[in-house]
């Protein structure tokens, strides 16, 4: 166990390997790498429907079972409006992604260690008051490439795509885009607007991630 | 306790007009329990500065303090600045034309008293790319946020901090600003308490118990003593916190 996590920690992957969501997790790992075998989804990039469908929390646990399969990670946030990468890892925010973005310097990456081996966390920075004009800047294309340089698989967190363009602007800049929904709480009609809006920008929807489903048998005994 | 917001420097804006009266202050302070008081004089965009140059306020610090140790009062003062909004803040910063707190990244910003133009959240946004951390200096004053205390709540949600007057919670100050500070403090857009003093007479003195024991009362010991002491702490050591999200505050309930 690391000191950075606590034991209300919602990183399941971490607090509890052993626990069936950390087996969920390890199933949508295997997924994406099996998604596109010819050409590794090297850049992902989550965003959801609406808020509170757990996308940064899903992505988060994501991040922490590639890097336990010992993959070098990074995972970026880019919820420019409400990040909380860095409240999942206890880190602070007074860098980040907007700080890069802004600098003068090249040279500046303000990655932070996680405790968890192998994953790297660029936390959002300082927020901006209108966050699409800098997630669509040509430095943020720049930096996408700088971290492509720096890890096997960047991750991405992003605002919902419903509510603002952000995720859509950034959708066409990565490999690969996940839509995380909630079971009982996306809507159909939300659900599918969100995709056919990801795709208009060609955006390549690799998968859906649907959280908090019921499970039919419940877990126990198989057999 | 720690006061982040008093004009205790005589000769540098409206505050103590000699350092006799700066003393005074000071006695006062120690009597209530404050142990660290940063002097903010005016920046020379304020109307209220009438001097100001880092070299004098860090000197004018050293002499205070000297008086102090020489009467063994049990307080300390250190150099920073009341920043008043103007463009080019950080550049000024960064070549040490003005004062953060001691050696801190953390400034008193202090917003215009008009409507709030929309360049201040840039502006603030560009000071916090820059590495600094903002407190703002009581927003209760300004008429936009009285209208409409949730014109903060962006604000806070992105990092800024906010500095309520403690006589501005304590009613000293009117019906008024009490109503505002109130509301900001309950609805977690508050988290310093500072006296704001320009002298030792009512309403803004040089203390903070009698508003650090109202805060008690709105939300808990353990959160007061967090206003006055733990977060103002944090801030002059540069120590990182989570700060929590604010709550918007009915409308129709404010405008009653």
């Amino acid at each position: 166990m690391t000191t950075t996590t606590r034991a209300d920690s919602a990183l399941v992957a971490l607090r509890d390997p052993r626990s069936p969501a950390a087996e969920a997790y390890r199933t949508l790992r295997t997924n994406i790498q099996f998604s596109s075998l010819d050409k590794p989804l090297q850049t992902l990039l989550a965003t959801s429907t609406v808020p509170d469908e757990g996308k940064s929390t899903t992505l988060a646990n994501l991040a922490v079972t590639m890097a336990q399969a010992e993959q070098r990670v990074i995972l970026v946030d880019c919820d420019l409006r409400r990040p909380t990468i860095h409240t999942l890892f206890n880190l602070p925010n007074d860098m980040g992604l907007t700080s890069m973005i802004l600098a003068n310097d090249d040279s500046m990456l303000p990655l932070q260690q996680t405790g968890v081996p192998g994953l790297q966390v660029l936390t959002s920075g300082p927020q901006p008051p209108r966050p699409a004009d800098i997630l669509g800047s040509r430095r943020m294309e720049a930096i996408i490439e700088r971290l492509r340089a720096e890890a096997d698989v960047v991750l991405f967190d992003t605002p919902p795509v419903i509510a603002v363009t952000d995720a859509a602007v950034l959708a066409t800049r990565v490999d690969g885009v996940l839509l995380v929904l909630k079971a009982n709480h996306t809507t159909r009609d939300h659900a599918r607007q969100a995709r056919e809006m990801l795709e208009r920008g060609k955006a390549n929807v690799v998968g859906v991630v649907l959280n908090n489903a019921e499970v039919e048998q419940g877990y126990g005994y198989y057999g | 306790m720690i006061d982040l917001h008093c004009h205790i420097l005589h000769g540098f804006d409206d505050g103590a007009h000699t350092f006799e009266d700066s003393l005074a202050m000071a006695r006062m302070a120690a009597a209530d329990g404050i142990r660290t008081v940063v002097a903010t004089p005016h920046s020379p965009r304020s109307f209220a500065c009438r001097h100001y140059e880092p070299a004098l306020i860090r000197q004018s610090v050293n002499e205070l303090n000297a008086a102090l140790r020489a009467e063994d009062m049990p307080l300390e003062v250190i150099p920073g600045t009341e920043i008043a909004y103007e463009s080019g803040v950080d550049q000024r910063l960064k070549q040490g034309l003005i004062l953060p707190y001691g050696d801190s990244r953390t400034i008193l910003f202090e917003p215009p008293y008009g409507a709030l133009p929309p360049t201040f959240d840039t502006a603030i946004f560009t000071l916090q790319v820059a590495g600094y951390r903002v407190l703002l200096a009581h927003p209760e004053r300004i008429p936009d946020v009285q209208e409409n205390p949730n014109r903060l709540r962006p604000l806070v949600e992105r990092g800024v901090l906010v500095q309520i007057t403690a006589a501005a919670l304590t009613g000293g100050q009117g019906e008024q600003l009490e109503r505002v500070s109130v509301a900001l403090l309950t609805h977690g857009m508050a988290h310093v308490l500072a006296s704001d003093a320009h002298g030792t007479r009512p309403p803004r003195t040089p203390q903070l118990a009698a508003a650090r024991d109202r805060a008690a009362e709105l939300l808990d010991p353990q959160a007061a003593e967090a206003l006055v002491h733990g977060t103002p702490l944090r801030l002059l050591t540069n120590q990182p916190f989570v700060l929590p999200i604010p709550r918007r505050i009915d409308h129709r309930h404010w405008h009653r």
